[in-house]
């Protein structure tokens, strides 16, 4: 049998026609290496582009009222809180992403850890934002968009917060494969999204609906 | 590294893992339902599309039979309203995306020479979803809960006020059950067709029904939230007493039309592109041609798609839009018949003097450029507003949307089936019946639907369950409702044919048609991933030019991925195999859908369930790890 190696690449080719061996290929990837980076990546396009129906809903039914707000305004004081928790909390995601990508377990799940109790006081402040909201969602329909993009962006929010403390378990109960660091990878992805997709809405609840 | 540090493989893993799959290989259900394979999934998502496709025409033959003459009673306008409603509901949300996208989940990974999936649990759960979605749709209809306030649920008709009852809001639900399945389907395809081509397959190599499928997965994913987010709206509009479409509070009905139809636009072309993919991998093969103009008909797929979602408005022409907004509508929704003529163009250029081989996919195909043609036109015609003023509302519209759907979609479906049967069967289908087939349904769609546009500038409104004598709609009446019965035994020559090939048929080989792509390589019907090999391409029509290499050195169960441009090797991913996961999420998310009609807190207690499904899902057992996998630190 015939072999001889293409140039510039892997490709061996027989007689049996041409042949790549990937025996020694890691067994991981890393960023846009990763299947699953881009299948987070694209669920996040999903629902990115549900809240921002609602934000194109909030203005639709702006202009079918004569006076702004209709309802008791809204106190930013809480709302600012919760969204400088949410930021703060991305800190240590973002931290975790290095020792993440060297595969050490212990600073990456200590840094998981941190995020969660984080993530737990941004849920808290959340709850109190929501229940200092001064009006029903029965009110009118600047109330019903209103509190369903809260509904909808706590969902985010809460899930985010639980997927990470599921995660950070894992990482303190194992068995562990390579393809975990892949998935605290994708994680903090998924936690910067559910926390900054919120900025555009704090900008728009707080100066539209509450300082305006 | 320390030396503790270094992985060990757990003691227990080789029993618990042989238990595991001995209980599991014994009963038949529980293989059933933990099946991943996207072969397997594929093929049951296009089985059940056509059953539901079935059930909602024979709901078609029932209105025609209503319709025959004038004065009929053989239904109630209760139970047309049901009917018509049912009708769209189903062949838009139970039959039109899922077969499309079955077809993508079994073709997708053979023609990219991937072994799977990228998340092959994933893609169980979205057919569980679909499924369950599907019969609890049904069910409400034979409890006479049927949605009747048509397939596009306007409110007022559809808000708390009109529509007492329960009726709307198994509507609503229903949308909540598809668009998840099928979000979930779109993001498996594009992960699946960025990272697991075959290595050389870079993206100007991939078959254009690929092509086709990635950028449908992409309008899905702008699309279908929108849906979503309408029928959620409209759900909380019913059941806790927000105010989205209520005037009186600042709400308004047209903001769920503007939602519905962003979704709703775009939905018809994500029915259509794929098709449009079946209709050049079937000219390419029987003309035994490169396809003319690749690069255009590629971009003109990602035009149409781009073009899509700016012209959703064209369905509000009548609600008095501004005039700005309709001149700016009108351009859009000529400017999107350009693309679809460039690929129109690029097949008659392919199949020109080429001497086609006419078998039963190259007629549909044929059928499909005739039909799609006229209702292309027509919807050229209804993009001006006057025009769309007349005929608003009427059978024209009707008329209309049956020539770009099953003109556009369902010919091209067919031709699909048939050229695809060999290699999910083994076995030819009947050339004979193939023709027989073709020439009924071709015919009775024609004597169906083209009256339909006359009936619709005579003044025959949509929706009425029956008409007076006077009106002078009688005969052409009979004319489409005789096509209907045409069409119906078209489709059962289709099923005979395909139910008897499938027993009896020849032995079909790798590669009957002498197929340019690569799931002509492998068997027919395609092996388990365990047995399958992940391909090296060397040209955009592998088959035809130059061997097919093959790649060595990955474990049964392991993927290969690859870049997203080049498709050159980047590292190996270990495939999940099969669960019963994905089932009993499916079980728990239907539960929360369905307990949302009647209570809010059925999200409340829903979403307590599915969280620990979840992550029973994803919580590693020492049965499932593998050795090659393990990470070196271990906790």
């Amino acid at each position: 049998m015939t072999e001889h190696v293409l140039p510039g690449t892997d490709i061996v080719v027989s007689d049996d026609g041409p042949t790549i061996d990937v025996t020694d290929l890691p067994r991981h990837g890393f960023g846009r290496k990763s299947a699953l980076f881009w299948g987070v990546l694209v669920f996040i396009m999903i629902e990115t582009t549900a809240l921002a129906i609602m934000f194109g809903s909030y203005l639709y039914v702006r202009g079918n009222f004569n006076e702004w707000p209709p309802s008791e305004r809204l106190q930013v004081t809480p709302g600012i809180l919760t969204t400088v928790m949410m930021l703060g909390s991305c800190v240590p995601m973002q931290l975790s992403l290095k020792p993440c990508h060297e595969m050490a377990l212990r600073p990456t799940r200590r840094l998981l850890v941190v995020g969660v109790a984080l993530g737990f006081a941004a849920c808290g402040l959340r709850a109190w934002e929501i229940a200092s909201i001064p009006f029903a969602w029965t009110d009118n329909a600047y109330a019903s968009v209103l509190w369903t993009t809260y509904g909808m962006h706590t969902i985010e929010l809460g899930a985010s917060v639980l997927e990470t403390l599921v995660m950070a378990a894992v990482l303190y109960r194992g068995p562990l494969e390579e393809k975990h660091f892949e998935d605290v990878e994708v994680t903090a992805l998924f936690w910067w999204f559910a926390n900054l997709v919120w900025l555009p809405f704090a900008a728009l609840f707080y100066v539209d609906g509450a300082l305006r | 590294m320390t030396a503790e540090a270094s992985p060990t493989l757990p003691r227990a893993l080789p029993t618990a893992k042989a238990r595991r799959e001995r209980v599991i290989e014994r009963s038949r259900v529980l293989r059933f339902i933990s099946e991943t394979e996207h072969q397997a999934i594929g093929l049951r998502f296009v089985v059940t599309a056509l059953v539901f496709f079935a059930m909602a025409g024979a709901l078609a033959l029932l209105m025609r039979l209503q319709l025959a003459r004038p004065g009929l009673h053989v239904v109630g306008p209760d139970l047309y309203n049901q009917a018509f409603t049912m009708h769209g509901s189903t062949m838009m949300f139970l039959f039109a995306v899922p077969v499309m996208q079955g077809m993508g989940v079994y073709l997708v990974p053979l023609m990219i020479g991937a072994k799977s999936l990228a998340f092959p649990r994933l893609s169980a759960f979205a057919y569980w979803t679909y499924l369950f979605g599907g019969i609890f749709l049904w069910l409400s209809f034979f409890m006479n809960t049927g949605p009747d306030v048509g397939w596009f649920s306007y409110p007022p008709l559809a808000g708390p006020e009109y529509a007492a009852g329960k009726r709307a809001d198994v509507w609503a639900q229903l949308i909540t059950f598809t668009e998840l399945s099928a979000l979930a389907i779109a993001v498996n395809l594009i992960a699946t067709i960025f990272k697991q081509r075959s290595p050389g397959m870079s993206l100007d190599r991939m078959p254009v029904f690929v092509w086709a499928s990635l950028v449908t997965a992409f309008m899905v994913v702008f699309a279908m939230p929108a849906v979503m987010v309408a029928s959620t709206m409209l759900a909380l509009d019913r059941l806790v007493g927000t105010h989205f479409f209520n005037p009186a509070e600042g709400g308004d009905p047209l903001l769920w039309q503007h939602v519905f139809w962003f979704f709703g636009h775009p939905e018809v072309y994500i029915i259509f592109l794929p098709a449009l993919g079946f209709v050049s991998e079937i000219v390419t093969t029987f003309t035994r041609r490169p396809l003319f103009g690749y690069t255009p008909v590629v971009l003109a797929n990602v035009a149409t798609a781009i073009l899509a979602f700016g012209l959703w408005v064209h369905h509000m022409f009548a609600t008095g839009i501004p005039q700005l907004g309709a001149s700016f509508f009108t351009a859009a929704s000529i400017v999107i018949a350009v693309p679809t003529g460039v690929q129109f163009f690029c097949w008659i250029a392919t199949i020109w003097g080429s001497g086609p081989r006419y078998a039963a996919p190259f007629l549909y195909v044929l059928a499909f450029l005739a039909t799609f043609i006229i209702g292309g036109l027509t919807g050229v015609m209804q993009a001006s507003v006057p025009i769309d003023t007349q005929v608003h509302d009427t059978f024209f519209v009707v008329a209309h949307f049956h020539y770009t759907l099953i003109g556009g979609a369902v010919f091209p479906l067919l031709g699909a089936l048939h050229y695809w049967f060999p290699k999910v069967t083994g076995r030819l289908s009947d050339e004979r019946l193939g023709w027989i087939s073709c020439a009924l349904v071709f015919a009775g769609f024609h004597l169906t639907f083209f009256p339909q546009h006359i009936l619709g500038l005579h003044g025959m409104t949509r929706r009425i369950y029956t008409y007076a004598a006077t009106t002078g709609w009688g005969t052409l009446n009979l004319v489409s409702t005789i096509g209907a019965f045409l069409i119906g035994a078209g489709l059962l020559v289709v099923l005979i044919n395909l139910a008897r090939s499938y027993r009896s048929g020849m032995a079909a080989g790798n590669d009957p048609w002498q197929g340019p792509s690569l799931e002509w390589h492998y068997a027919s019907p395609p092996p388990r991933m365990e047995e399958r090999d992940v391909a090296i391409v060397a040209a955009r029509y592998p088959l035809w030019t130059a061997p097919v290499g093959k790649v060595v050195g990955l474990e049964p169960r392991e993927e290969l991925i690859t870049n997203v441009i080049d498709a050159e090797p980047s590292h190996k991913e270990k495939n999940p195999g099969p669960s019963l996961s994905p089932f009993f999420l499916a079980l728990a998310t239907s539960g929360t859908i369905i307990a949302c009609i009647f209570t809010p807190w059925g999200l409340v207690w829903g979403a307590v369930v599915i969280a620990l499904v979840l992550t029973l899902w994803y919580w590693p057992r020492r049965s499932e790890v593998d050795e090659h996998h393990l990470s070196e630190e271990q906790p």
